[in-house]
């Protein structure tokens, strides 16, 4: 089902958390909100779940128009960050729970035990926990709580799967585990999903799309690939990207992009003017042209992060990981010009 | 070895329960002691000293000495009408009383709990009376309960209802006791039962929205469930409280002249029955006998609620 949200807006007091946020989420997509902490994200997944007044705007599921809907009449499944499990329930009692308080959409009538029974084995298995159905869920680990939370979420056959933060209390590797099995979920039950993070990662690895936000204001949509490849501005180009993107102030003109100390880089550009340029890591390649001193060697097994100082600013690049380089090594590197981004100085608005 | 250098002591070690590592000092004894002789003092030793005078047959209080050993204090205790008086309406408070008050305070704290404004000034209104001494409550309701001027009367009197000797009749006086000791419990119990209910994640009640539960269902299925131990743990503490109490048969019978719970001890509890043998007839070893009968009750009826309350109480 469609989602489309139009200047949606949410005042708590005088703050905007949510400033007209005009969007359309796809039939079947998994669409990442992404954004720093405070960036109204989560508050725009809880209008969604109408578990928050909207202050202006409108929400359509399809042709329905759900604004001023209750939770229940949305039919939406929520994954909370703490999972929000009933602690006393076994995890079957937990997933049949949703399944207990509406009426079955194929016979119109409620649920009978033996389809609920189906149901809960149904849903179990497509998120692999049938062998824990009567364990309580304190007896499970944060992973194994995950799966309940998502099955829960699912067993009614939700129009739209709602995922705030959901891997937040998860350890490094369950993590990467934990999100790669959400997005299997996603695809075998192409339910239209919305994931809620702070994790430009997580966002990049599993979304068909991925909207970042900043104190309220949409920045820009695009799937992850195009967001990375090609920033709307400088918010955007920071916010994606491990190791961040690095920054120079430069003037460019006659041919020549100069540094503050006088620094030529060997870039050409028609711009002429005071810039902000941005430099990806992996913009950096060996070759001849600047002759950089390290500051800063980091290893990450398949590659290292190296750190040099140009007119005073730090840059980070990435080295392949060949031959082991150490701090106070002398290297030559030339610029890939498609890795660089040039910003206006004032609104950091992207000018090329 | 060189001089001046004291031979240190090894340390004793001990291994805890979850295998942690304990230093066994006789040093501990001296952090110990206070609250042990508090205890000893005004705890062990008088427990010890009433199981003592219960087995006089003739104890005089202020010279501590007593006569004759044996069951004779029990026999006459248990031989007692006004006991077996006191066992009932004990009994009444317990099985009227109790239940009334902790279904009242749960009603009250469920309703203080949703609601949005002056939830502070409602809760603090709600919990004062547990702040004011229960004689001075006492002495309110010994006039609200008046038989010609109390407007207990008055308001049963709306209703075509004819006055009732609240205070006087022996066959009232016990449902007068009842009324007083659900109003006084509720205060205590609505606080026990608002902490509760502030401890459940309200992410819980978001998922149930979420979930389709009706608000009915909710309360039964989600927010009863994980305040079982609340439940519990005020049934315990509550049925102590009320099978103790005293205060209030003293506060709506007891006149200056006459010592007695209400006309004949007609409002009398075990706890008063204690008192009363103690203070007012000077007969020890007979309260004596009456506490330790009563606190075999109260143990029992403690035990009784452990092992039924593992079943439908939810600890996670």
């Amino acid at each position: 089902m469609k989602i489309v949200l139009k200047d949606l807006t949410k005042r708590f007091d005088d703050a905007v958390a949510v400033d007209r946020l005009n969007l359309t989420f796809e039939d079947g997509e998994l669409t990442g909100l992404l954004g720093p902490s405070g960036c109204g994200k989560s508050t725009t997944l809880y209008m969604l779940a109408g578990l928050e007044n909207v202050t202006e705007g409108e929400i359509w599921f399809g042709e329905q128009n759900v604004t001023a809907a209750m939770p229940e009449e949305r039919n939406i499944g929520l994954v909370f960050q703490n999972y929000a499990l009933y602690p006393h329930m076994t995890v079957a009692d937990n997933i049949a729970f949703p399944l207990t308080n509406i009426r079955n959409p194929a016979t119109g009538k409620r649920y009978t035990r033996e389809e609920i029974r189906e149901e809960v084995q149904r849903t179990a298995k497509l998120v692999q926990i049938e062998e824990y159905l009567r364990r309580k869920p304190g007896q499970l680990s944060g992973g194994q709580q995950q799966r309940v939370a998502i099955a829960r979420a699912l067993v009614k056959k939700p129009k739209v799967l709602l995922l705030d933060e959901p891997l937040s209390n998860l350890d490094a590797r369950l993590r990467i585990e934990m999100r790669q099995e959400i997005r299997r979920i996603q695809q075998e039950t192409k339910v239209t999903t919305i994931f809620v993070t702070h994790d430009q990662e997580e966002a990049m690895s599993i979304t068909d799309r991925i909207v970042l936000m900043k104190k309220g204001v949409v920045q820009q949509i695009a799937p992850a690939h195009e967001m990375y490849m090609n920033p709307c501005n400088e918010f955007v180009a920071s916010f994606l990207g491990n190791p961040m993107i690095s920054y120079l102030s430069v003037r460019a003109g006659e041919g020549r992009i100069a540094l503050e100390d006088g620094t030529s880089l060997p870039l050409e550009t028609g711009l002429s003017g005071s810039y902000r340029l941005g430099i990806r890591p992996e913009a950096w390649v060996p070759g001849d042209g600047l002759r950089v001193t390290l500051t800063r060697v980091e290893q990450r097994g398949q590659d290292q992060i190296i750190e040099f100082a140009l007119a005073g600013q730090k840059i980070k690049a990435i080295a392949d990981a060949a031959t082991v380089l150490r701090a106070g090594d002398s290297i030559s590197l030339t610029l890939r010009e498609n890795r660089c981004y040039f910003f206006d100085e004032k609104t950091g608005a992207r000018v090329r | 070895m060189k001089t001046g250098e004291k031979k240190k002591r090894k340390p004793r070690l001990l291994t805890g329960k979850n295998g942690e590592l304990l230093v066994a000092s006789p040093k501990a004894w001296l952090y110990l002691l206070p609250p042990l002789i508090i205890f000893v003092l005004f705890v062990f030793y008088p427990m010890l000293a009433v199981l003592r005078t219960a087995f006089y047959e003739k104890y005089v209080y202020i010279i501590s000495k007593g006569t004759g050993f044996g069951l004779a204090s029990f026999k006459y205790v248990l031989g007692d009408k006004t006991f077996w008086l006191a066992c009932k309406n004990t009994g009444i408070l317990i099985l009227v009383a109790l239940p009334a008050t902790v279904i009242l305070s749960l009603a009250i704290a469920l309703m203080l709990n949703s609601i949005k404004q002056l939830q502070g000034l409602f809760q603090t209104l709600f919990f004062t009376p547990y702040v004011t001494s229960t004689v001075a409550i006492g002495t309110v309701f010994y006039t609200l309960f008046h038989s010609q001027h109390g407007y207990i009367n008055y308001f049963l009197g709306l209703f075509g209802i004819d006055p009732v000797a609240w205070l006087t009749d022996s066959s009232k006086v016990i449902w007068a006791l009842c009324i007083f000791c659900i109003w006084n419990g509720l205060a205590f119990k609505i606080v026990l039962f608002l902490a509760g209910l502030q401890k459940i994640d309200k992410k819980v009640y978001q998922a149930a929205k979420i979930d389709c539960a009706k608000p009915g269902k909710t309360l039964f299925r989600i927010t009863l469930p994980l305040l079982s131990p609340t439940f519990f743990m005020v049934i315990i503490v509550s049925v102590i409280y009320v099978a103790r109490t005293y205060n209030e048969v003293f506060a709506l019978f007891t006149s200056v002249n006459s010592q007695t719970a209400g006309s004949g001890n007609c409002a009398i509890t075990i706890a008063y029955y204690i008192y009363y043998y103690f203070f007012v007839r000077g007969e020890v070893n007979y309260a004596a006998a009456a506490a330790v009968l009563f606190l075999i009750v109260i143990m029992s009826l403690t035990i009784l609620q452990r092992v039924i309350s593992r079943k439908f109480v939810h600890y996670y």
